[in-house]
């Protein structure tokens, strides 16, 4: 198998990455547009907890937009120590061990893909594990806090990035997954899918009580110092609403700082809608690939959502290995490739050019974003566009 | 003649004694009027050690209670300032226009006149309401434009909620019925001055006022028109209108020297600072005086005590009294040289001046500690804002040299919401070692600020050790991305955080001087008496924000609609493509035909040769596909037509 290889890779992966989290203090990582969003940035945070310690909302202001859950895990991390020569070290090395625990994840559900797969079709030889863990790792190496945005889904059972039906929707999928892709060849042997009511009951079970929890939780630590209302306003309000245009990656930052300010509530209504509509139709198209549409719904809200960071596209090309296999007929790979390289060397240079240097000029960093959104559109097309063909092949080899 | 009959007689003594009652009756009347409401006004002259000259105009109107609570009628008193009161329940204001900056190391930290007269450049106004706490802000707002159509300055930009802020005890101790507000870039030119001079009751036409040349007086290097209000039930409404300038006497050898070199200081008098002479006082006011103050060092020095003549200088007029301080510790103390201007006339004008006799180097007493601020960082993402302090060893001075005694300092900061401060950042060095904030920090109060909603206000009371020669306290800020709109004209230029205020509440400034007249007490004088805290403002910072280009809306909006465009789209049509594939499969299938003339058949062919399966399906599609290109032809002219119009 190719697996064999996996862990030396692994621990080549995390050595790196702490290589970064110790030596790397000169290189500002932790400040880079590309990682650090106003939702992830790790200096906000410890903003909010310095404010929810003199008693006042970590609200308050417009520094903290995160969870105040994550106030009470991370805050005290964040307090600077007068000798430690840097500032966030205990925080990093917490981000390497949920990364390297999301990687581990993503393997284990690569495993049970194939494991689904081989039972049906015997014969496929799959890399795809290893391409997980270097996807993922890698980029993941890059980056200190890429999976703030997730943690938070991990931690509190929400995402404070795409309306809640659309999260439902993903966490549906994903629960179903187990039964229906344990299923998933035989639904392309005309097996019809019989959809499992019960998980799904049990999910959204689990999923209401886990809410209220968190809420509940939520509400104890935020308790004197501010209420619930606060923070949705300053969560889910924030995000919605597209407050901060600091330069990211993205596009919106720059469309909002540029349009003209009557327009902007219809805008706003155009983008979030647009992250809401794709929901159904890909549901319909895929329903009998829940995993394939969790990747899919990943992307597009990497695309779409307001703060976009690199850790964003981290998850959903650590997800792609998942699928190399059905999606090895994809086009535009080699562009596809060589975009991102490209994207991801010229982007840092145009902010330089831009922010540090007075030389350049904001539309040639808002160039980088949009060629990168473009690509990221490319990559979410051309994948489905190449699934479905590849669902359309078997089927007509089952049936032949 | 024939006497008048007596009825008439006594018609007309009854006539007269009514008219001698009435107007004993109106002067009765006026004369208290008139002393509810008084006027005075006054002038200080001072020399600088480095060779400039500092006058203060002083003027000051008050109405008693029973005159401000009458309201419909002043004398003296401006109507426009009593009804401002009345409007807006004002219990104190101050609103001061700028220009330039108090060079606190020459001209003196340590004095009444830094203390109460040095502001930050632009335009600084606070005020204090008598009223209920939820109506504080929406009075504001209507006071900004109330004085901004008085003063003809931008004032009402104090308006919006992101320009000023609510201090609680780091500015002046309130009950949160304060608000202040600063605009650093506002320009203070005769434009705000002439309104200013309207609200004197002989404007600048004839007293003190008319030394106002504006060509000299806006020639300065400092420049700072102010005017304070205070509003009480027991004393009335008074305002003090102050003018401070700092000039350079215009003495033809005196641009080429300086202090240093053992020259002669220059001399000056009225003439050369105003190009005036004083030729009497403003007829209602109740006293005009012209005040000339000079350093106890110096006069002391001059071995004779404090004659207006003697081996140091001479001065050009005799004055009519001198008056010096009172139980002063040996800081910084002065002679005060009076003259009463209502003893010259048109023909006798009045010209203080001094002239030199030897050269003489001097230096005021400054602060405690010189405050500077300043930015460090490069590049338009983040910086930080440095305060820092440099002792003057003025406590020494004062208290003995005792290394174990610390002097409290409070720091006052707003900063607008496009420099976002991380108040996590403070960092506080102490002879450049780092010192925890706990250490040094006794009081704290930070009101974070919101996106274009809220200044951030920082209010800091600091204890600084005795033996410490300079400290310096760090914050961190990210750089804010503004709209386009919301970029000033010359958005390249940059945007200026208003001065810090620096408190230093153990040391007071306060001077008093003997009062011959126990009647009049001169208004002047009572302002250097009392409230003294010695403060200090810092330099304004200019914070250069990256822009993004003012010329691309369009371009921005067409480039990401398409991206999102090309999205939707494509994902769309990836989504739905498989139905028209497996029809073309099915067809293919069937008529095992190629794609083209599958197309052309479908488009034509069905009617040239119907399929065997039966005429009616077929009419019955034909009818639908006519039906479908109409609809769609019609679609598309209206589409277009619509776009058209």
């Amino acid at each position: 198998m190719a697996i064999r290889n996996f862990w030396s890779m692994a621990a080549a992966a995390v050595g790196f990455r702490l290589v970064l989290v110790l030596f790397g203090g000169d290189l500002h990582l932790a400040s880079r547009p590309e990682v650090s969003t106003p939702l992830t940035s790790i200096r906000r945070l410890a903003e909010g907890y310095w404010l929810k310690q003199a008693s006042m909302s970590p609200y308050s202001g417009s520094m903290y937009h995160g969870s105040p859950l994550l106030l009470l895990v991370l805050g005290p991390l964040t307090n600077k120590r007068s000798v430690g020569h840097h500032d966030h070290i205990y925080c990093s090395l917490i981000f390497v061990a949920v990364d390297f625990i999301a990687a581990m994840l993503i393997r284990a559900t690569g495993r049970r893909l194939q494991i689904a797969r081989n039972r049906n079709l015997k014969s496929l030889e799959l890399t795809e594990a290893l391409l997980i863990v270097l996807i993922d790792t890698v980029p993941a190496v890059n980056l200190l806090r890429t999976k703030f945005f997730f943690q938070i889904i991990l931690l509190l059972g929400y995402g404070p990035d795409a309306p809640p039906t659309k999260v439902f929707r993903i966490k549906s999928s994903s629960a179903s997954k187990t039964d229906v892709s344990d299923n998933d060849k035989s639904s392309s042997s005309r097996d019809v899918q019989q959809f499992l009511w019960k998980p799904v009951f049990h999910f959204i079970l689990w999923m209401l009580f886990w809410t209220f929890y968190v809420l509940l939780l939520s509400s104890i630590v935020l308790n004197k110092v501010g209420g619930l209302q606060e923070m949705f306003e300053k969560t889910y309000g924030f995000i919605l609403t597209v407050k901060d245009l600091s330069p990211n990656i993205g596009v919106l930052w720059y469309f909002f700082a540029e349009v003209f300010d009557f327009f902007r509530s219809f805008f706003l209504i155009v983008f979030n809608m647009n992250i809401v509509f794709m929901v159904l139709p890909l549901a319909i198209r895929l329903k009998h690939r829940p995993c394939f549409l969790a990747f899919i719904y990943t992307a597009i809200v990497a695309i779409l959502k307001s703060y976009p960071s690199v850790g964003d596209s981290a998850l959903y090309l650590g997800l792609l290995g998942l699928f190399a296999n059905e999606l090895a007929e994809m086009q535009f790979t080699f562009f596809l490739f060589f975009g991102y390289i490209g994207v991801s060397l010229l982007s840092p240079v145009m902010h330089n050019l831009w922010i540090w240097r007075g030389t350049g000029n904001a539309n040639f960093y808002f160039a980088t974003g949009l060629a990168y959104t473009c690509l990221q559109t490319v990559l979410v097309v051309e994948s489905v566009s190449s699934m479905i063909k590849h669902d359309r092949k078997l089927r007509l080899l089952v049936t032949a | 003649m024939a006497a008048p009959p007596p009825a008439l007689r006594r018609l007309l003594l009854l006539l007269l004694f009514s008219l001698l009652l009435l107007a004993s009756v109106a002067a009765a009347a006026a004369a208290p009027a008139a002393e509810e409401e008084e006027f005075t006004e006054e002038l200080l002259l001072r020399p600088l050690p480095d060779r400039k000259a500092l006058a203060h105009f002083h003027f000051r109107s008050s109405a008693s209670p029973s005159a401000a609570a009458a309201g419909r009628h002043h004398h003296v008193f401006p109507k426009a300032i009593a009804q401002l009161v009345q409007q807006f329940h004002i219990s104190e204001l101050e609103l001061s226009f700028t220009q330039g900056r108090w060079n606190y190391e020459q001209w003196g930290g340590y004095d009444p006149m830094s203390t109460n007269y040095a502001k930050p450049p632009g335009v600084e106004l606070w005020a204090a309401f008598d009223l209920p706490l939820d109506e504080i802000d929406a009075t504001w707002k209507n006071l900004t434009h109330t004085l901004s159509g008085l003063f003809c300055a931008s004032i009402n930009f104090l308006e919006s909620s992101t320009a000023f802020s609510a201090p609680r005890w780091g500015f002046k101790l309130n009950e949160g019925n304060l608000r202040y507000g600063a605009l650093p870039r506002e320009a203070v030119c005769t434009e705000n001055l002439t309104p200013w001079l309207k609200l004197l009751p002989c404007r600048d036409k004839a007293g003190i006022a008319s030394l106002l040349y504006r060509p000299s007086i806006y020639k300065g290097y400092y420049h700072s028109q102010k005017l304070k209000l205070t509003s009480s039930q027991s004393f009335g409404i008074i305002i003090d209108q102050t003018l401070t300038v700092v000039l350079q006497p215009d003495t033809f050898w005196g641009q080429q020297l300086h202090s240093t070199d053992g020259q002669l200081q220059p001399s000056w008098s009225m003439k050369d600072l105003f190009n005036r002479k004083l030729s009497g006082k403003c007829r209602v006011s109740k006293s005009s005086r012209v005040f000339l103050e000079i350093e106890n060092d110096i006069v002391d020095k001059s071995g004779t005590e404090a004659s207006s003549t003697n081996e140091l200088f001479v001065l050009s007029t005799a004055p009519d009294r001198v008056l010096k301080e009172l139980n002063n510790m040996d800081a910084q103390s002065s002679s005060l040289y009076e003259y009463d201007v209502s003893n010259y006339n048109n023909d006798k004008p009045l010209d203080v001046g001094i002239t030199w006799k030897l050269p003489l180097i001097w230096s005021c007493t400054p602060a405690p500690y010189h405050a500077n601020r300043f930015l460090m960082g490069s590049g338009n993402e983040r910086g930080s804002i440095a305060l820092s302090f440099r002792s003057t060893n003025l406590h020494k001075q004062l208290f003995g040299s005792s290394n174990d005694c610390s002097i409290k300092a409070v720091v006052f900061q707003v900063v607008p919401w496009y420099v976002k401060v991380y108040y996590h950042s403070l960092q506080i060095f102490i002879d450049g070692n780092s010192k925890a904030i706990s250490e040094v920090v006794e009081k704290i109060h930070v009101t974070p600020s919101e996106d274009k909603h809220l200044p951030g206000t920082l209010e800091m009371l600091l204890r600084l050790p005795c033996s410490m020669e300079s400290a310096t306290l760090s914050l961190d800020f990210d750089k804010g991305f503004l709209h386009i709109d919301e970029y000033p004209p010359d958005a390249n230029q940059g945007f200026d955080i208003p001065s810090a205020l620096v408190t230093f509440p153990e040391f007071n400034s306060s001077r008093s001087y003997p009062e011959g007249d126990t009647l009049f007490v001169s208004p002047l004088l009572q302002t250097f008496k009392e409230d003294g805290v010695v403060k200090s403002y810092t330099e304004v910072l200019l914070v250069p924000l990256t822009t993004p280009d003012f010329s691309m809306p369009y371009n921005v909006i067409t480039f990401t609609c398409t991206v999102l465009a090309l999205y939707f789209g494509s994902l769309l049509n990836a989504l739905r493509r498989r139905i028209g594939e497996e029809e073309r499969e099915l067809k293919k299938a069937a008529a095992k035909r190629g794609l083209i003339p599958l197309l052309i058949a479908k488009l034509r062919g069905k009617k040239v040769d119907p399929p065997p399966q039966g005429s009616s399906p077929t009419s019955l599609l034909s009818t639908k596909l006519l039906l479908k290109v109409v609809f769609v032809a019609v679609v598309a002219v209206s589409l277009h037509y619509l776009s058209n119009s």
